[in-house]
């Protein structure tokens, strides 16, 4: 840990992306009590203000306001909430089922293995988002199916790099020992190559969560999200009035460009730090 | 050799099989009777069973996925709900838009990123590196929809260079009146063709970018590279035609493999620039739970993509003896 930290210091990328996820991270937590107005708050007088810099921009809505005279800024950071909240639990879904897929095909193999492979490869061949639109289609337009939907899908990046290295673990001496001294299955996997793999776990998630919410908010951007306070979805509601109001589609996309940003600066220094061996393009 | 193709193939086909499956499921994991959704609002419970007869939903799931499966390999998926046309039909005659942004986008992001992947592994640790990271960095986070938005901003609505949206008489199209002299038409086709390209490219550039530059520095250090420096070789014949004719071949299987999520891209891309493709037709498929459309959609889209995989198969043994021996063994 103190390594870690000592490495942290020296890089500078690394410092910017963990500097840019905290203050997400902190937004999504503060949310509502740090911004200037209700996301919801319509004021129809005061719709389609320019923001502070442009001719006409006021402080009081430092980003302007939207087509019902909502405050931008208070939405990009009231949204902060639900596309953070979206990215971790489908990472988190596609870390527990590739996980735990990977590890199993690659310790027993075998058919389970034979058939896992070639789901993978299935995985490949349908665009993981053509096959989360239509999960989500199927069920229903709800925050909570975005989730499921890009965790149903994203899993296999985890399983295929964990069953490679299973494959490698798995023939070392300290496993083949525990197996000559009769540890059953689930002891091995759990004890002795689970704290192996710890590190590349942790380097496919960073890595994989600013993908996941780039992908999320395109979901939502199709209408799919169902909530109505996203990046995505205010994107989408601002392209109707792009000609008259550019600050609208381009400001939440700023803000899910900035988050993804700091999600993959730090992924990528955390992978050149940690060096868990996965490949530098991963 | 060919014990390698026919394995290939054999593998091809159970992928394909797969798919059906989880297509074919769809429909039954879908809340509400596909019967109900085509019939209209004040059909009878007799003709609910009857249209369910119809469409063979009484029978064991096991039959009606044989049964459907039999028409699927003749690409015959059922009628459109909405349109009552053939969906398959629908879907092919999507296809071509889907493929020319698809095509666009992937010549677009090989033409830059593997130029810049090479520059940036020659020049390791200086300037030009440091910016061509930070470059495709910016392109592995920007959302594609975003960028799209922005380019039509700057591009068609401030400049005007570009239309904002649509496809115009299409690429195919304009190269077909090439041969008769009409240039124009070709010419309002690329067009129209260049900002949803640039906007679906980026991410894909990116990517290859970071593949290109790992792969060529890989090659650099090896020593047949030393050996041809020995030899007196000039630097850019070794990069030339020693390195890149080794670093360029897992170039061509990354790109390979992201044809199908360059397709999904194209999803969102046709979208927000009104382009009549697959995507939009997907889409409107869902919202009207059209299924026999989505999973004509699903399954030939896969299917495509599972035979475009088979052929960069074909084309990596061509540029890499090596793996012939390796397939047969």
């Amino acid at each position: 840990m103190l390594r870690l930290y000592k490495k942290l210091r020296k890089s500078f990328f690394g410092k910017l992306g963990l500097a840019i996820v905290f203050v997400f991270v902190l937004l999504a937590l503060l949310g509502p009590s740090v911004s200037p107005h209700d996301p919801n708050a319509m004021n129809l007088t005061k719709r389609l203000a320019p923001p502070v810099w442009a001719k006409g921009g006021t402080w009081n809505h430092p980003l302007g306001t939207d087509m019902l005279g909502r405050d931008v800024l208070s939405r990009v950071v009231c949204g902060t909430r639900n596309s953070m909240m979206v990215g971790l639990l489908s990472s988190f879904i596609a870390l527990f089922i590739g996980v735990i897929l990977g590890m199993i095909s690659g310790y027993l193999g075998g058919w389970f293995d034979v058939i896992l492979m070639r789901w993978v490869d299935i995985m490949l061949a349908i665009p993981a988002v053509m096959l989360a639109v239509v999960l989500v289609a199927i069920l229903g337009p709800y925050p909570i199916s975005i989730i499921l939907a890009m965790g149903l899908t994203m899993w296999s990046e985890y399983a295929k790099v964990i069953r490679s290295r299973i494959l490698v673990l798995r023939e070392e001496p300290f496993v083949l020992a525990a197996k000559t001294m009769g540890a059953a299955a689930r002891k091995i996997i759990l004890k002795h190559i689970f704290p192996n793999i710890i590190y590349i776990i942790i380097v496919i998630f960073t890595l994989q969560i600013g993908l996941i919410i780039l992908w999320s908010a395109g979901l939502s951007f199709i209408g799919l999200g169902g909530a109505t306070l996203s990046w995505g979805w205010d994107v989408a509601a601002g392209r109707v009035y792009l000609a008259r109001a550019w600050w609208l589609s381009t400001i939440p996309g700023l803000a899910i460009f900035f988050c993804v940003l700091g999600c993959n600066l730090f992924g990528d220094w955390l992978r050149d730090a940690l060096d868990p061996g996965i490949k530098k393009v991963v | 050799m060919i014990h390698f193709f026919v394995r290939r193939i054999l593998y091809c086909l159970l992928t394909l099989l797969f798919l059906s499956i989880i297509v074919f499921s769809l429909l039954h994991l879908a809340p509400g009777d596909p019967a109900r959704m085509i019939l209209p609002q004040e059909a009878t419970e007799e003709d609910v069973l009857q249209m369910r007869k119809v469409l063979g939903l009484d029978k064991p799931l096991f039959v009606q996925y044989v049964n459907w499966l039999g028409k699927a390999v003749k690409l015959d998926f059922g009628d459109s709900i909405q349109g009552k046309r053939s969906a398959a039909k629908l879907f092919l005659a999507r296809l071509p838009a889907t493929l020319e942004l698809t095509l666009g986008a992937l010549i677009l992001s090989v033409l830059f990123a593997i130029p810049l992947g090479i520059i940036a592994a020659i020049k390791r640790g200086t300037y030009w590196d440091f910016i061509i990271s930070f470059i495709s960095l910016f392109g592995l986070s920007t959302p594609r929809f975003w960028l799209g938005i922005i380019l039509i901003l700057i591009f068609s609505l401030g400049l005007g260079w570009f239309p904002s949206f649509g496809r115009g008489v299409g690429l195919f199209d304009g190269i077909a009146q090439l041969f008769k002299g009409d240039l124009a038409t070709l010419y309002e086709a690329l067009r129209n063709l260049v900002l949803p390209s640039i906007a679906l490219a980026t991410f894909f550039a990116a990517i290859f970018v970071k593949h290109t530059r790992a792969n060529v520095l890989e090659e650099i250090s090896k020593l047949y590279v030393k050996t041809a420096r020995q030899k007196g070789i000039g630097e850019y014949r070794v990069i030339l035609f020693h390195v890149l004719r080794n670093a360029l071949i897992p170039i061509v299987t990354v790109i390979a493999l992201n044809v199908g999520l360059v397709m999904g891209g194209a999803v969102v891309t046709e979208i927000v620039f009104a382009w009549p493709g697959v995507g939009q037709l997907l889409i409107n498929a869902l919202f009207a739970r059209d299924y026999p459309l989505i999973q004509a959609s699903l399954f030939m889209v896969g299917g495509l993509i599972t035979v475009i995989f088979i052929l960069m198969d074909i084309i990596y043994v061509a540029l890499d003896p090596r793996i012939r021996t390796k397939g047969a063994g």
